[in-house]
């Protein structure tokens, strides 16, 4: 029985072993790869940093740590679909996936994070070292939130933990992305580069609005100065992220964001971490491409993804310095980004090329130079008939299937009216995204409380009750309803530029071949340009193009009109040289059937476009004037050329040539000619400016005062003679022109030419004391800035003058009252024009130096420094030395408040002496305060009064009848004894003021 | 008696594997076949009071509470202890309590999956510790592979573990609580499905053991199970099976939640 048992029990036993090997044998068989080229592989897996703000983020901002959720899924299944379906339709992830992510993921999003080795299955499998790489990286991301939500620590404890996170990320050099920026030729420039983007474009674009949202919600919480702001802040964030997704890919960033130009504060305060997101960020663009282009075989596929993860994780190869990274961050341009992260009722951003556009990059720099693909759409109508028109009014190339902006875009190629669509556009998009973020109870709370907010909001609430009341019916957005969900298209505007009744311009004749019926629009067209009315001529020239295609004139007046205003010493953007050179190209192919006349006219703009990507901007323009000189010389009798000439020579001038020869020479030409052409714009125009210099602006005053009455019509002819009142010190006149000049401005939409003079009035109303007309016009800028477009070619003012005005105009509000307290507060804000944010620096650190703040300054002034630094990387020379001088007369007063009186005194004279040296820039009424006016307060302050007159008068040379320079002129002389100067002070300033006491 | 220790063989004391993360299995929480990952470098489990209960075929109920620690010491591998301590309804002679030994475990995972399946390798030690214990030191050897297909992964593990067999009583029950649980042999697969959005698994499993005593027939377990992912730092898993085959036929039922931190670090 025994043994019968056992033998049964054996029996059994092996009847199941045998089973149970044939199972496993049979598995393992299953789960062993079909060939040899299975890789070993043996990344791991790491725990976070245990601290103790492990996870606060999730706990403070619950909503958008959960969009996080999300975006792990989208960011997974992208990579699994792209894998596992090659040659799938491209609906498959624009459509069916693209539609659960954004109407069940995003909406309902997954409230622990995901476990994407269960959604990107396959993926996994090809290339587990970058999964891991990108974890790595995301653990980062997430702690980094976690420190900066902590309200437990302060900010140098975050400072410090946010380093010890950095560290501990660096542990895995086998999976820390390079802290060091890359070059975007590892994202854009590869052979397998931008195949995602062309083949799904809305997708790409949700991609980039991850992206976008992932580092921008730092902002936030590093420039919000309270639990309640930085709370406010994600919120809005995370609704400006929600706008992004009404009607794809228009409003998805065009350019992958990045951390330097959507976060600046955030990239400031910790650079390495940005540069790790970008480079994180920038792989992902990568991978996406290797996977969705055919052209790399999938046996290749992991092989290419893992070269360009070593790439990303080295640090010697495809470097660029930081300063070349936020160079190009900039150039790039953040409206092309999603815009910036943080901001309430910041202008919307209206992207300036098409959806994906490459631009080069000098790796050096940073500088842009050129596109690889895509284009520019930035400004206006574009320059042949034919190739224009679309988007932002550029000449846009085909954008990718689906990518074509819906509104406002009639395929009309001579509509020039498209600019002005698009702002419509922009004020519309600019009211959603305002109400989406009102109908966050806590913003809503907030604006109530706030009353500059609150103001904003009224501005906005005025803004749209009158445009119900003007716009019919029928044209009306139904968008505007706060509650639509999409943008409907705009009615296409008619097709001509309208002619306003009793329009005065000027009178100009220029003869050419163009047809007969169209030489009075092209007369018009010139007058416009004359007084660089240069949204208003690009849209008279199309007018003439429209009714004779083979203008060659026409094309010369657009290319002529992109370039903008000649006296503008930045560097033109290259959006706005493609525009300019394309219209050059027409101009002289059509120019070559015309008359030798015209192609010369033609051939010489063109030099100011000639190979820009390796000409520097100064040497096109002494080019231009040559071709013009000669242009003068084979035609004399042909006074436009003369007076065109007369222009460039002027503005050909070095800013640094104090014989004034140039300038000297181009007002005697122009002074000829204006005794026989009385009522010519150009003339007295180019005559104010021939002599817009201290010495020289006497010179202008005749012209000064007749160029308003001969364009009253012209924002700029009303502004412009306020250059010359400025230099003379006469600001009653500067203050009542301008402030015509603005709201012929406000009227005709130019918004950047409004606060340009705005910038004019202010300083005027500054030096006569009239404080009251000063803050109106302050708070009058929150109601232009939700009007202003930064791209819109309208006026003489580029867009930058517009930003420039915004940042300079409570600079100077604050320091021309010396209220130091006030300008120390001032919130710095990030552009992509780096002297605009040094205004701001400069007038802090003043304000701090002086009330003590040293630590403030010290940071305003290594602001100061970054800042320059840009500028030279960017070869903007000029500003460059702007801001150097911004950044010693800074650092003199540090010097000041620090006790160290001859170093103060030595670098403040330095910094006068170099302005001197130099000239202002036409953006500016002046210097923010003068440097020799600093050094002469100073000399003051340590009790040198006689050396303090001879420097407040040689201040009151360059910038005669300055309220401080002469008020301090009158007490030091006093301090010497001096009774006579005393009283001649006093009797200036008197007449100044008429009067009115310091508050 | 035999029987209702021997249900403490599906637990495994000496099982690899602790990971919070509700994606990779853990043997015993819930299904004793889990997958080829060590617990993430660095990290610190504790499953505090995982609890398991079983019925035998004969009525009988046996209580466990299985508390361990798993730390991610080096890379790819763990290092876990365990001090299983069981509750046995021993029939007529009342209630037995005791600790069933001390478990020392390593996982060291090989590899990453690619079309290579994940595989691992582990080594476990049961040490002669508590009233429950057995009265030798069992040492125990296993291989692990996991494989990810698109519906589902499967896993398929091997153990095998050295040692006599335990001295049996009176009444043939094997002494030692803990060598009860051992098995010479055990083999099975398991196969899971992920729900990513929902940070849920659900999972089943398939296994075969031969108990210590070779004159004990093999058994055929089948379980099914779910992890789910309660926070970043708290994964819930609950399951339930039944022994199909062998001496001692019967269900049970295990519930348990693990709670992750990361071990301390210091710049060098």
């Amino acid at each position: 029985m025994r043994f019968a048992s056992k033998d049964f029990v054996t029996a059994r036993r092996t009847s199941g072993l045998r089973s149970a090997l044939v199972m496993l044998l049979s598995l393992a068989l299953a789960l062993m790869p079909g060939d040899a080229s299975a890789q070993w592989v043996t990344t791991y897996e790491q725990f976070y940093l245990q601290a103790p703000h492990n996870w606060t983020f999730r706990n403070q901002y619950q909503a958008a740590d959960r969009l996080f959720n999300a975006f792990d899924y989208g960011h997974a299944i992208l990579y699994e679909k792209l894998w596992t379906m090659p040659g799938a339709p491209a609906a498959v992830l624009e459509e069916k996936e693209y539609d659960f992510l954004t109407q069940r993921v995003l909406v309902r999003p997954p409230r622990v994070p995901l476990e994407e080795a269960a959604i990107e299955i396959k993926y996994v499998q090809l290339a587990p070292e970058a999964k891991q790489m990108f974890e790595w990286a995301h653990i980062l991301h997430r702690q980094i939130y976690d420190v900066l939500a902590d309200e437990r620590m302060d900010l140098s404890a975050k400072d410090r933990e946010v380093q010890r996170l950095i560290d501990y990320y660096k542990t895995r050099p086998e999976l820390a992305f390079s802290s060091k920026p890359k070059s975007m030729v590892l994202m854009q420039e590869q052979p397998y580069s931008l195949a995602f983007r062309k083949e799904y474009p809305k997708f790409n674009g949700l991609i980039w609005g991850y992206h976008w949202l992932q580092v921008g919600l730092y902002e936030p919480l590093v420039v919000g100065k309270s639990v309640a702001e930085r709370q406010t802040g994600v919120r809005a964030t995370v609704a400006r992220f929600w706008q992004m997704l009404q009607d794809p890919p228009r409003r998805f960033p065009h350019q992958m964001p990045m951390t330097a130009a959507v976060a600046p504060e955030f990239t400031k305060r910790y650079p390495e971490a940005a540069i790790i997101f970008d480079n994180l960020h920038s792989m992902h663009d990568v991978i996406s491409d290797v996977l969705a282009n055919d052209s790399v075989p999938r046996d290749r596929k992991r092989a290419e993804i893992l070269i360009a993860a070593a790439r990303y994780r080295d640090d010697s190869s495809f470097v660029m310095t930081r300063d070349a990274w936020q160079a190009m961050a900039g150039h790039m341009g953040v409206e092309n980004m999603g815009g910036p992260s943080v901001g309430f009722l910041p202008e919307l951003p209206v992207p300036t090329v098409t959806y994906g556009a490459v631009m080069s990059h000098d790796d050096r720099t940073g500088a842009m130079t050129g596109f690889k693909y895509g284009n520019a759409v930035g400004s206006a109508v574009g320059g042949a008939a034919g190739d224009a028109h679309a988007g932002h009014g550029g000449a846009a190339p085909t954008p990718p299937a689906g990518t074509t902006p819906p509104a406002a875009t009639p395929a009309s190629t001579t509509n020039p009216s498209v600019p002005v669509a698009v702002a419509d556009t922009s004020a519309r998009l600019l009211r959603e995204l305002h109400d989406a973020m009102m109908r966050d109870s806590t913003i809503r709370a907030r604006v109530q409380r706030d009353p500059q907010l609150r103001a904003k909001q009224q501005a906005l609430d005025s803004a749209r009750a009158a445009d119900t009341a003007s716009t019919p019916a029928r044209a009306r957005p139904a968008a505007a309803d706060p509650h639509a969900g999409h943008v409907m298209p705009v009615p296409a505007k008619p097709p001509t530029a309208k002619i306003p009744p009793g329009e005065q311009l000027g009178t100009v004749r220029f003869p050419n071949s163009c047809s007969a019926d169209v030489a009075s629009r092209f007369d018009r067209a010139v007058t416009l340009l004359h007084s660089f009315e240069f949204g208003a001529s690009i849209a008279a020239f199309n007018t003439v193009l429209a009714r004779d295609s083979t203008c060659a004139m026409a094309h010369w007046g657009l290319a002529l009109s992109h370039w903008g205003n000649p006296n503008a010493t930045n560097l033109r953007p290259a959006a706005q040289l493609q525009l300019g050179r394309r219209a050059a190209s027409e101009a002289i192919r059509l120019g070559a059937r015309a008359t030798v006349r015209e192609l010369a006219y033609a051939r010489a703009v063109a030099q100011l476009y000639e190979n820009y990507e390796q000409t520097d901007q100064q040497s096109r323009i002494v080019a231009y004037e040559t071709a013009m000189s000669a242009l003068v010389a084979q035609h004399p009798t042909d006074t436009e050329a003369r007076i065109f000439h007369a222009i460039a020579l002027a503005t050909s001038a070095s800013p640094t040539d104090k014989s004034y020869a140039r300038q000297l020479r181009a007002g005697s030409i122009l002074e000829g000619l204006w005794a026989s052409q009385p009522d010519h714009p150009g003339l007295a125009h180019y005559i104010i400016h021939s002599y817009d210099y201290p010495p020289l602006a006497a010179r202008a005053k005749a012209a000064a005062e007749r160029y308003a009455q001969i364009a009253p019509a012209a924002a700029h002819a009303l502004h412009m003679p306020s250059h010359t009142f400025t230099r003379v010190g006469q600001w009653t006149e500067s203050a009542e022109t301008n402030r015509r000049s603005m709201a012929v401005a406000v009227r005709s939409k130019s918004i950047a030419e409004a606060l340009h003079a705005a910038d004019y009035a202010t300083y005027a109303y500054l030096q006569l004391r009239q404080f009251d007309q000063a803050r109106g016009i302050l708070r009058s800028l929150p109601g232009l800035k939700t009007q202003f477009d930064v791209n819109a070619v309208t006026g003489a003012a580029p867009g930058w003058a517009g930003v420039y005005a915004f940042a300079a105009i409570p600079a100077r509000y604050a320091l021309e009252r010396r209220a130091w307290s006030e300008a120390a507060r001032l919130a710095p804000a990030s552009s992509s024009f780096a002297w605009t944010e040094a205004v701001v620096h400069f007038a802090r650190a003043l304000g701090a130096a002086n009330t003590g703040k040293l630590a403030v300054a010290r940071v305003s002034i290594d602001s100061l420094a970054a800042q320059h630094r840009r500028l030279v990387d960017a070869k903007e020379s000029y500003w460059a030395e702007q801001v150097d001088i911004q950044r010693i007369g800074a650092s003199a007063w540090l010097h000041h408040a620090q006790g160290r009186r001859d170093s103060a005194v030595v670098l403040m004279r330095h910094a006068a002496d170099r302005e001197d040296a130099t000239e202002k820039s036409a953006v500016s009424p002046g210097p923010l305060v003068p440097a020799r006016e600093l050094l002469a307060d100073m000399l003051m302050a340590h009790q040198r009064a006689p050396d303090a007159l001879v420097e407040y008068k040689a201040t009151l040379e360059r910038e005669p009848n300055r309220f401080h320079a002469l008020d301090g002129a009158r007490r030091a002389a006093a301090a010497v004894g001096d009774r006579t100067s005393e009283a001649e002070f006093a009797r200036a300033l008197r007449r100044l003021t008429g009067g009115i006491r310091e508050p | 008696m035999l029987g209702a220790l021997g249900l403490f063989g599906v637990l495994g004391p000496s099982a690899a594997g602790a990971q919070t993360d509700y994606y990779n299995t853990d043997a015993g929480r819930p299904l004793q076949i889990e997958d080829a990952y060590a617990v993430e470098r660095r990290a610190i489990e504790l499953q505090a009071a995982p609890l398991r209960l079983e019925r035998s075929r004969r009525g009988v109920y046996s209580w466990g509470i299985e508390p361990e620690i798993a730390v991610g010491l080096f890379r790819r591998t763990q290092i876990e202890l365990g001090l299983p301590i069981a509750v046995i309804d021993a029939g007529v002679g009342g209630k037995r309590v005791g600790i069933t030994g001390l478990d020392a475990s390593v996982l060291y995972n090989l590899n990453a999956e690619t079309r290579i399946p994940a595989l691992a390798i582990g080594a476990s030690v049961l040490a002669p510790v508590g009233g429950l214990a057995a009265e030798e030191t069992y040492a125990s050897v296993k291989g692990i592979a996991t494989k990810t297909f698109r519906v589902a992964r499967v896993h398929v593990n091997a153990q095998y573990t050295a040692g006599t067999a335990p001295v049996r009583s009176a009444g043939g029950d094997v002494l030692g609580a803990g060598a009860s649980e051992l098995s010479r042999w055990l083999g099975g697969v398991a196969i899971d499905k992920p729900f990513p959005l929902q940070s849920v698994l659900l999972s089943a499993e398939v296994f075969t053991r031969q108990p210590l005593h070779d004159d004990e027939p093999l058994e055929w377990n089948a379980a099914v199970g779910t992890r789910v992912q309660l926070s970043p730092r708290v994964a819930l898993d609950v399951g339930g099976g039944s022994r199909l085959t062998g001496d001692d036929k019967g269900w049970f039922a295990t519930i348990g939640g693990a709670y992750v931190i990361g071990m301390p670090w210091r710049k060098r």
